[in-house]
């Protein structure tokens, strides 16, 4: 609903924008069509410093490009080496030789050497020989997504080192990888990946479109990919997976899933996403079938506490005592008796105390982060209780809550349901569990009305479709897992089986 | 937006709820009901009732609030109680409801009525008679066992699974008192010196309590009742090639009892009990691992236990308290019209001969001295 609304918007402004690019392109026209010259091309990039400029002017030669942009060495071993104590002949056979492509127009060239090729202004023709290679960071360990057991490499901010860590784990010539460029100013790449054969080709089509749809000055990172291209933006539950890790991005792509790179951001998002992919891990597929069945269901629970936890203590403190124990009652009522606030305000202040420390704790570095969790620990912890701020069993529904929200793998939506959390206490608050009831009741009808690339996303639970069970809650043996998830409209539905 | 607009209308609609936090509540855990019979009483009125709050003020020096009051009714006593406390009296977490002897004997259901009425009070709320005044029971310092009320759940908790004592919820006391053919039971208890001690069984007629039973005849009558695991029996037993000893005694532990009623017509009923057991204790010197020993504590044993159980039954019939549910055999066994028509129990059962039949099985003889 909310996406068609979306499209609608953007398609009046398209009919606005067609006409502005008409006009640009009008101007523009003289870039496309005129033969380069080294002069103007010098103009285009007047104040670019760090541009650089070599002449060898006995043959007629001028090389420019973008230093940080390319790789040094190459530079040095393959163009200037190769005509460094040449003379004109053997320079010409050298082109064609190694037939190196030439601009026709100045909007080529000047593309070509922002992607990071060297220009070569020759006899009045213009050739680009690419040589990018900026300066990258290694591939290292995620740091938001841990695996205990498996690959532990992780993307980074280069393209094509992601790339690349995709392709080593998919040796086929059916994934596919579609170039787009989003950001009107910045042209950043973004690369969609899919296998060709397993993926439904409407979706894929879809996708392109709504990323090529995308009006925006700059994307910085995949997750504003994201929620560029979802269908509810308001909404406060991520749409899409994310991912850093490549391990995981092979997997949806072999269960027919699409994933978008993005250059400059080291994580992938793969479409579409159902909400049960976000209680799984890498790890559960290492585990025995049963372990990691285990596990999952403790994710499940880990979101049960983390929604609920807090938001009953308010509701049982403050209208229902009779469901506690004697004992637990007893307790709680002695160390509620020296409480000034009603158990609502109390929960908050706790809860925003803890969500204060966590975001201290994200922020500061690491060797002061230490600093914050001995703080909170001892002096919120301790130091509230006995000073009859809060109650203890406070305390212990915060915490427990809090480390819950921590179990989820994927961060997004851990993020979003601490947030959830905090409506549903104050629910709590005015209407005990009837509240929390009702509060869960909304969210559920809300996660069943949120759709992925126009699918539901509470597949195979609503719609409910058995075969997919194998791999929601459950972690099905991998002799049960024979059927790719509905959500992605396959026709390869078998697995072990490439139509080809 | 529209979810938004729900969200508010709930929590405005709710915002009238009265909430009930912990800490201004008194929940009342315990509960005694005495007939006022002192003629010079204060206030007027035929109920003393008197409640036990736990203390939750961490200061305060004494671990429960005990309150009393002379009233009509159970609601105009509690009406009379919160004026002397600064918590609000509520009933959410009642766990025990003690009624003295003398209301038990002129019968109490009015009182029961009310507590199951009160739809914050848990069907699991155990009904117990106080051998003796409950009010002092509640006002008495236990020293060694804080918390009263608490203490006297655990104990009757506890006492019922070695069927000592019964555990009678306000549920099985409302079943059996609607129930055609059979009484309600429940535990008795009385004060000790510091220490609060389990008194056997009263056995009811209707809401009125009639007969108590001995803890020592206790595990026999839960034999005739129905068939439960564990509990002791201990008899001075003389076996016969004993020498002549004055102490001699034996402790039977029960590992299960089958019971076995056959209503041969209305007024002629066989029961039959499959008891099997081990010896937790003997004093004796015979050797228990000898066939001709177990055969002879066996026989002994059976026959103790038929005495005791058919003078139980007698002592039942003679006041008209059918506890065991002998009537909802003789209703299952003969026609609805017959049933009907019978009036079972106030005229064929206080004459009604009833036998009972024990088959005791030795199992084995643990602790031996």
């Amino acid at each position: 609903m909310y996406y068609k609304k979306w499209e609608k918007q953007t398609k009046l402004k398209n009919v606005n924008r067609e006409a502005s690019i008409q006009e640009t392109e009008q101007q523009n026209s003289t870039d496309e069509n005129e033969e380069p010259t080294f002069e103007e091309v010098m103009k285009l990039f007047n104040d670019c410093d760090d541009l650089e400029h070599k002449t060898f002017s006995e043959l007629g030669i001028d090389l420019i490009y973008f230093s940080p942009l390319v790789d040094d060495k190459k530079v040095e071993d393959e163009i200037i080496n190769s005509i460094y104590s040449s003379t004109t002949e053997e320079v010409k056979s050298w082109v064609k030789k190694k037939d190196i492509p030439e601009a026709t127009s100045i909007k080529d060239i000047k593309d070509e050497i922002l992607s990071g090729s060297v220009g070569i202004f020759f006899e009045n023709k213009t050739y680009y020989y690419n040589v990018y290679g900026p300066e990258t960071r290694g591939i290292d360990k995620s740091e938001t997504e841990t695996v205990i057991v498996g690959a532990h490499d992780a993307f980074v901010e280069d393209i094509t080192t992601n790339l690349s860590l995709v392709r080593r784990r998919v040796k086929s010539s059916n994934l596919k990888a579609v170039k787009l460029k989003v950001g009107e100013v910045t042209k950043t790449y973004v690369y969609v990946l899919y296998i060709d054969g397993i993926a439904d080709s409407d979706m894929v089509s879809e996708m392109k479109e709504r990323i090529s749809k995308i009006e925006v000055d700059s994307v910085y990172d995949t997750n504003m990919l994201a929620q560029l291209i979802d269908e509810v933006p308001d909404s406060l539950f991520p749409q899409y997976y994310s991912t850093e890790l490549p391990d995981v991005v092979r997997s949806k792509l072999v269960s027919g899933k699409m994933v978008v790179l993005l250059d400059t951001s080291p994580i992938a998002i793969s479409a579409p996403s159902s909400f049960f992919e976000f209680i799984q891990s890498p790890d559960d597929y290492n585990q025995r079938w049963l372990l990691g069945t285990g596990l999952r269901i403790l994710r499940a629970v880990a979101i049960f506490i983390t929604l609920s936890f807090t938001a009953m203590y308010v509701a049982v403190i403050t209208f229902h005592y009779e469901v506690l124990p004697e004992d637990l009652l007893i307790t709680l009522a002695e160390s509620r008796a020296r409480v000034p606030f009603p158990p609502l305000i109390e929960a908050l202040l706790m809860e925003v105390t803890i969500e204060l420390l966590r975001e201290a704790g994200a922020r500061l570095p690491t060797k002061i982060g230490q600093t914050i969790g001995i703080v909170g620990g001892i002096v919120i912890g301790q130091a509230a209780v006995e000073a009859g701020l809060t109650s203890n069993i406070l305390i212990i529904a915060v915490a427990s809550s809090a480390i819950a929200s921590f179990v989820l793998p994927n961060y997004n939506m851990s993020n979003s349901i601490r947030i959830v959390r905090f409506f549903l206490i104050i629910l709590a608050g005015f209407s005990g569990i009837f509240g929390i009831v009702f509060g869960v009741a909304l969210i559920a009808i809300h996660l069943a009305s949120l759709t992925s690339l126009k699918t539901p996303y509470l597949i195979p639970m609503s719609p409910f479709y058995w075969k997919d069970w194998v791999d929601t809650f459950i972690r099905g043996p991998y002799w049960a897992m024979k059927h790719r998830p509905i959500q992605t409209k396959t026709d390869n539905t078998e697995v072990n089986k490439m139509k080809q | 937006m529209r979810s938004l607009m729900i969200l508010l209308f709930v929590i405005l609609c709710s915002g009238c709820a009265e909430p009930q936090t912990v800490e201004d509540l008194g929940f009342i855990h315990s509960v005694g009901y005495d007939l006022n019979e002192a003629e010079d009483a204060v206030e007027e009125g035929v109920l003393v009732m008197t409640v036990a709050i736990p203390q939750i003020t961490p200061t305060a020096e004494v671990d429960r609030e005990v309150l009393t009051t002379i009233a009509h009714t159970s609601k105009q006593a509690r009406a009379k109680m919160a004026r002397k406390t600064d918590r609000i009296l509520v009933s959410g977490q009642l766990r025990t409801a003690l009624f003295g002897m003398n209301l038990a004997e002129i019968g109490f259901f009015d009182t029961i009525d009310t507590l199951k009425r009160d739809y914050t009070i848990g069907l699991n709320l155990k009904i117990i008679v106080v051998n003796g005044n409950s009010k002092e029971l509640l006002l008495e310092d236990y020293p060694e066992h804080p918390r009263t009320s608490r203490y006297i759940f655990e104990l009757i908790d506890k006492e019922a699974k070695s069927h000592v004592a019964v555990d009678t919820s306000l549920h099985q006391f409302m079943r059996d008192y609607y129930d055609d053919g059979i009484d309600p039971m429940v535990p008795v208890v009385k004060v000790g010196i510091n220490e609060i001690i389990v008194d056997g069984i009263g056995l009811f007629d209707g809401d009125r309590m009639v007969m108590k039973v001995n803890p020592t005849d206790a595990r026999t009558l839960t034999m005739l009742h129905g068939d439960y695991i564990g509990g002791d029996i201990t008899k001075e037993i003389k076996l016969k090639e004993e020498e002549k000893r004055s102490y001699l005694y034996l402790t039977f532990s029960t590992i299960e009892s089958k019971l076995k009623v056959k209503v041969k017509s209305p007024d002629k009923i066989d029961i039959h009990l499959d008891v099997k057991g081990s010896i937790d204790e003997y004093t004796g010197h015979l050797e228990l691992s000898e066939d001709e020993v177990q055969k002879e504590i066996e026989k002994k044993l059976e026959q103790h236990i038929e005495s005791v159980g058919e003078s139980l039954i007698q002592e039942m019939q003679q006041n008209n308290t059918d506890s065991l549910g002998i009537g909802k055999f003789v209703r299952n066994s003969s026609k609805y019209k017959e049933w009907q028509e019978m009036n079972w129990k106030e005229e064929i059962y206080p004459l009604a001969k009833i036998n009972v039949n024990a088959n005791v099985k030795l199992k084995g003889f643990g602790g031996v001295k």
